[in-house]
């Protein structure tokens, strides 16, 4: 899933400036499930807003809405006739839905609440980790299921670097070293002589450095080219 | 606890507002002792700042 | 090593011909300034010309900007000494460094080492983006390609004179996984290395079971492998290197060793303790040159006498390595 993390009160009240009638919009699947913005997170955030404002002299009016998905214009067109009334939208989406309230309500400017951080899963409650980066080209399937582009710090793609020590990576102790556990698993799997082919330099062009990427599946468009 | 006595920090109203404690329904004193000891505290932070004069 | 090798030259660089002549060989490094002044490398060379065969010029080394290695390698040729330049993933993509090897070939740079790069967090920048388009092992081929199939990495050919470089890479036989090391190793011989140097030994029987490794796959007669000698400063050195570099394995002996070398000289006297320090790590590293010439694959040291170039000379010549062989 997409993991975000809420920017802190002081950066969101400098984002909302001037504005005196807010709406918060949170939404109800990645951020909810990672307690970044789903609707319980909407009414904590519009509360230490109403009272932040009202501290520091010029209270805010400050609303609250949460919908399933905020990246899907279907979910996020009912919206459209409330927002008028409102100087701007926080938006406690990931970027994906700070976007799309956007580009589908150009009339109102949808500012973000949270950082969106990576793609990942909950390790344990309260701890979440990155798995992938959606380079484009997935290699797990050479990497026994452990993926190095987002997991090294490096994104070394024949092997751990020199600083490799006990299992962890040079960059901090916290981390476990990708190429540790790519070896181990091999080692597991009886499989250690997949990992001796030299892999050649990786096409990024289906990843960022490509552009923004598109899928189009005709078989799935309602509308066909004639 | 510990999010919400930060937020209330970054708010301004004073984290120190807020704590909780773990007691059985048998700890009497010690309950009345906390209770003592937050009135205290939370008069000395003075008012809620929000309420109306 | 394998008789075709003496045919014809891949790079003709000195590094080169020593090795390929069976000498012992010598490296050194010489890092360049933080700052834009050619007089610190010149200084540096001097101090070690007559005493390497070649010397490392470290790229942004820990990730610390410093003068380029390819400017500060043709500085170094300009005092009559053989410069091995660096080049690391960390900073530029295939472009970035397939144009700055074409340019550094051309200024009669005749040897390489590749490498993956440390970390920009353990640098000047570590708000930096990193590059890591291609890692070292994807580095030396594309390097391999470029000179001996005179082609380019996107397969396009290079139209005239190819790079002439002899191919380094680094080797750490002390990280983790143990195991996966000489297979490391093996995957940069694959992918065309010429020479390796090795991380800093100072764990010997650790290194001696790698070699044992190496030699049984038979890659010391693909490779020259230099062991690295890293002389010590002082206790504290032997100490922070093996508690806080990662990657490193420091044996006990050496850090009892640097202690028992000031056991007699007050803590005040810094002046005498300091240079107590430096006489025994010079001591050890000509010890360990001695050692390290007796483990078979090795062909040759490589000295990292980091901010200590003036250290070079007395292991070299106390490990009877000079004058060295005029090839």
């Amino acid at each position: 899933m997409i993991v975000g993390e809420q920017k802190p009160l002081e950066e969101i009240m400098a984002l909302l400036g001037n504005a005196r009638k807010v709406l918060v919009a949170g939404c109800g699947t990645c951020v909810t499930v990672c307690f970044a913005g789903g609707e319980k997170e909407v009414g904590i955030l519009a509360s230490a807003l109403r009272m932040k404002s009202k501290l520091d002299g010029h209270p805010m009016e400050v609303d609250e809405v949460t919908v399933q998905r905020q990246c899907e214009w279907e979910y996020i067109d009912p919206l459209k006739p409330r927002l008028e009334e409102y100087d701007v939208v926080l938006s406690l989406a990931c970027g994906i839905g700070v976007q799309a309230m956007n580009e589908r309500f150009p009339a109102t400017l949808t500012l973000p609440g949270l950082n969106t951080t990576f793609l990942g899963l909950p390790e344990e409650q309260g701890v979440w980790e990155e798995r992938c980066q959606a380079c484009g080209d997935c290699i797990l399937g050479v990497t026994f299921g452990i993926c190095p582009i987002a997991r090294c710090s490096k994104q070394l793609l024949n092997g751990p670097c020199g600083g490799s020590q006990r299992g962890v990576c040079e960059v901090n102790p916290d981390i476990p070293c990708a190429w540790q556990l790519i070896w181990e698993r091999a080692i597991a799997l009886g499989q250690v002589e997949r990992l001796l082919e030299v892999q050649p330099p990786k096409n990024w062009q289906r990843s960022r450095d490509g552009g923004p990427r598109k899928i189009v599946r005709e078989d799935l468009r309602l509308t066909h080219a004639e | 606890m510990a999010y919400l006595a930060d937020l209330l920090d970054q708010i301004g109203l004073g984290g120190g507002r807020v704590r909780m404690v773990n007691l059985s329904s048998a700890m009497a004193v010690q309950f009345a002792e906390y209770v003592r000891e937050m009135t205290e505290k939370v008069r000395a932070l003075g008012p809620n700042p929000l309420r109306e004069e | 090593m394998a008789e075709e090798r003496t045919s014809s030259y891949k790079s003709g660089s000195n590094l080169e011909k020593i090795l390929r002549a069976g000498h012992f060989a010598v490296t050194a490094e010489l890092g360049p300034p933080q700052s834009a002044d050619p007089q610190v490398i010149r200084s540096k060379a001097q101090l070690l010309k007559g005493v390497a065969d070649a010397v490392n010029i470290t790229d942004n080394q820990t990730a610390i900007v410093r003068m380029s290695s390819i400017a500060s390698a043709v500085l170094v040729i300009g005092e009559g000494l053989e410069p091995i330049a660096q080049m690391t993933c960390r900073d530029r993509n295939r472009l970035a460094i397939q144009s700055d090897l074409l340019g550094a070939s051309a200024l009669g740079v005749r040897n390489l080492l590749c490498l993956t790069g440390d970390h920009q967090s353990f640098g000047n920048h570590p708000t930096a983006k990193n590059v890591h388009d291609l890692d070292s092992v994807q580095l030396i081929q594309m390097v391999r390609v470029m000179r001996d199939e005179g082609r380019f990495q996107c397969g396009d050919p290079i139209k005239g004179e190819v790079p002439h470089f002899f191919i380094g890479a680094a080797v750490n036989p002390f990280a983790d996984p143990f195991d996966f090391r000489p297979y490391r190793l093996a995957k940069k011989v694959a992918a065309g290395v010429d020479f390796i140097q090795t991380q800093i030994v100072l764990d010997i029987p650790r290194f001696r079971e790698y070699m044992k490794r190496v030699v049984d796959m038979g890659l010391h007669e693909k490779v020259y492998i230099l062991a690295g000698i890293g002389p010590l400063k002082s206790a504290g050195a032997a100490r922070y290197m093996r508690d806080k570099v990662p990657g490193m394995l420091v044996a006990e002996e050496y850090v009892e060793r640097m202690d028992a070398a000031v056991k007699n000289i007050p803590k005040e006297d810094k002046e005498a303790r300091r240079e107590a320090w430096q006489q025994e790590g010079i001591r050890i590293a000509i010890e360990q040159i001695q050692q390290l010439r007796e483990i078979e694959g090795v062909a040759g040291v490589h000295i990292m006498a980091i901010e200590w170039e003036e250290a070079v000379r007395p292991i070299v010549e106390g490990a009877g390595l000079l004058p060295r062989p005029q090839v």
